[in-house]
């Protein structure tokens, strides 16, 4: 069968809208390329068939019939597992919740992408309760990276980056609490948004760490993020205006120059060189990730209480003792987090006087190896499952949206670099993405079946 | 400071992490215990650094600027 739905999803819907293309058709060539990769390798752990075919035979319809399904038409997408599907279990990556309760309805986000034409097909894979940035998962296995099955895809959300990578789906919504779809994006050499907190609905979606966490999405191409995004925003107008004039690039120095691989900074090099005009040092870096790993295990421990009472050992061991430790942090250590993200998160504004975009690399290297999950930090190695995220932490605790973007380089497997921008300033992350990609700096590799 | 982490050279133990699960009312599996422990020092380790940043409002601007 021919890979309809490897295409973009701009690409497909106008096929699907012109009748060119039938939806059932660009959905039963996804489910089969799902079906041939399995679970560890297409990302998803929950194929929902009957409900994607029926959905695409009614978007074929709406196009018999003349009307226009929308500009998704016929689109498959995945999901983390932690957004509802209607009559599904969200068990996010658990064991504590497969038996329910069923979810009553979608989520706000997957009912905005099938009201304009898209067709769900699946839930992905993911750390459990997104606590982790490999997605080795003790009760639904570990995502592989598809450009090296004998790597990590990332985590905590590698099933929806692995997905998209794979070419199973052109589109992915996930969450991001402390870098769980960045990280992945930039292993797994796809195109990442964690938006600005709050600007993307949550509703419908479990809940991990209040205070933190973001809905964000995954694609192969640019310009299905914009169009996702814009889908889920529902015209809300955009809190901030693009700058006039060339776009000034920042380097991240300090921390985010710290524990980088020798591959990564050779990739970096012509970006460096060719874009970047300033560095700029942000202290309190390490502050902010101690800040951030605090908070994320007082709120999931606080969260997850009761669950952990009852049964603990239905948990993942990896989940499960972090959240217990967290039950023990003091209150004072946790109220110290906040009110250091509050004074960081201020101050982390006046970064973007003189910088409109800052760039750090996403993670230190190319994704850690399955068998030895390890990375080296401070000439140390360290389990990835906590550390990968050293770069994508700080980020996440000052509320700044980033893009996370593949480097184009010589190498078989994909870096990341993340771009960072004021609070609600996305489109000039998309602006600033369109510029390297124009420049070649920034190219998302292909993967060969 | 019964109840706090340790600071310094006084890391977890696992009959003092069972000891404040207790005080704590937390029932929880003696098999976790020690990876608890583990992540406890971890989590140690974030607090420390933490604690190092004062929270007054005089704090200087935590962002330099160098070309």
């Amino acid at each position: 069968m021919t890979a309809l739905h490897r295409d973009t999803a701009a690409a497909l819907a106008a096929q699907v809208r012109a009748g060119a293309l039938s939806a059932r058709a660009v959905c039963e060539s996804a489910l089969a390329h799902i079906e041939r990769l399995g679970r560890d390798r297409s990302g998803f752990t929950h194929v929902l068939r009957s409900r994607a075919l029926l959905r695409a035979e009614a978007i074929d319809k709406i196009v018999a019939a003349g009307l226009d399904p929308g500009p998704l038409a016929g689109v498959p997408f995945g999901v983390a597992d932690m957004f509802d599907v209607s009559g599904q279990v969200t068990t996010a990556g658990s064991l504590i919740r497969a038996s329910g309760p069923f979810a009553h309805g979608d989520a706000k986000a997957v009912q905005l992408l099938e009201a304009a034409g898209a067709v769900l097909v699946g839930t992905q894979n993911m750390d459990e309760f997104g606590y982790g940035f490999v997605t080795v998962n003790a009760h639904y296995g570990t995502t592989r990276n598809p450009h090296d099955p004998d790597r990590l895809a990332g985590g905590a959300a590698g099933g929806s980056a692995a997905a998209v990578a794979a070419g199973c789906v052109p589109v992915s919504l996930a969450f991001d609490t402390n870098g769980s779809l960045r990280v992945p994006a930039a292993l797994c050499g796809v195109i990442g948004l964690k938006p600005t907190y709050g600007d993307l609905p949550r509703e419908g979606c479990l809940p991990f760490v209040h205070s933190l966490d973001v809905v964000g999405a995954l694609a192969r191409d640019l310009g299905d993020l914009v169009l996702v995004r814009a889908i889920l925003r529902q015209g809300a107008p955009e809190r901030a205006e693009l700058p006039r004039g060339e776009l000034r690039f920042g380097r991240m120095l300090g921390w985010f120059d710290r524990n980088i691989t020798d591959a990564m900074r050779a990739a970096l090099a012509p970006l460096w060189r060719e874009q970047v005009r300033v560095g700029r040092e942000l202290q309190y870096a390490e502050l902010a990730r101690a800040a951030a790993s605090v908070i994320i295990a007082a709120e999931g421990a606080n969260f997850h209480r009761a669950r952990l009472e009852q049964d603990a050992m239905a948990f993942d061991p990896a989940t499960r003792d972090r959240l217990l430790a967290g039950l023990l942090l003091p209150a004072d250590d946790y109220l110290r987090a906040q009110r250091f993200r509050q004074w960081i998160a201020a101050r982390s504004r006046a970064q973007f006087e003189l910088s409109d975009v800052l760039v750090s690399p996403a993670v230190p290297g190319v994704a850690p190896t399955v068998v030895d999950p390890t990375m080296m930090f401070d000439g140390a190695p360290v389990r990835a499952r906590s550390h990968l995220g050293i770069y994508t932490q700080p980020i996440s605790l000052m509320g700044l949206p980033a893009l996370v973007l593949p480097l184009a380089h010589d190498g078989l497997l994909p870096l990341g670099i993340q771009l960072i921008a004021a609070p609600g300033a996305e489109t000039t992350l998309f602006a600033a993405a369109r510029h390297l990609i124009a420049e070649g700096l920034v190219a998302v590799p292909a993967v060969t079946d | 400071m019964s109840g706090d982490i340790e600071t310094g050279p006084r890391r977890p133990t696992e009959a003092g992490v069972a000891a404040r699960l207790a005080e704590a009312g937390i029932s929880a599996p003696v098999e976790c215990i020690p990876g608890i422990v583990a992540n406890l020092i971890v989590l140690q380790d974030h607090v420390a650094v933490l604690r190092t940043f004062p929270l007054d409002d005089h704090s200087r601007s935590a962002l330099e600027f160098r070309v």
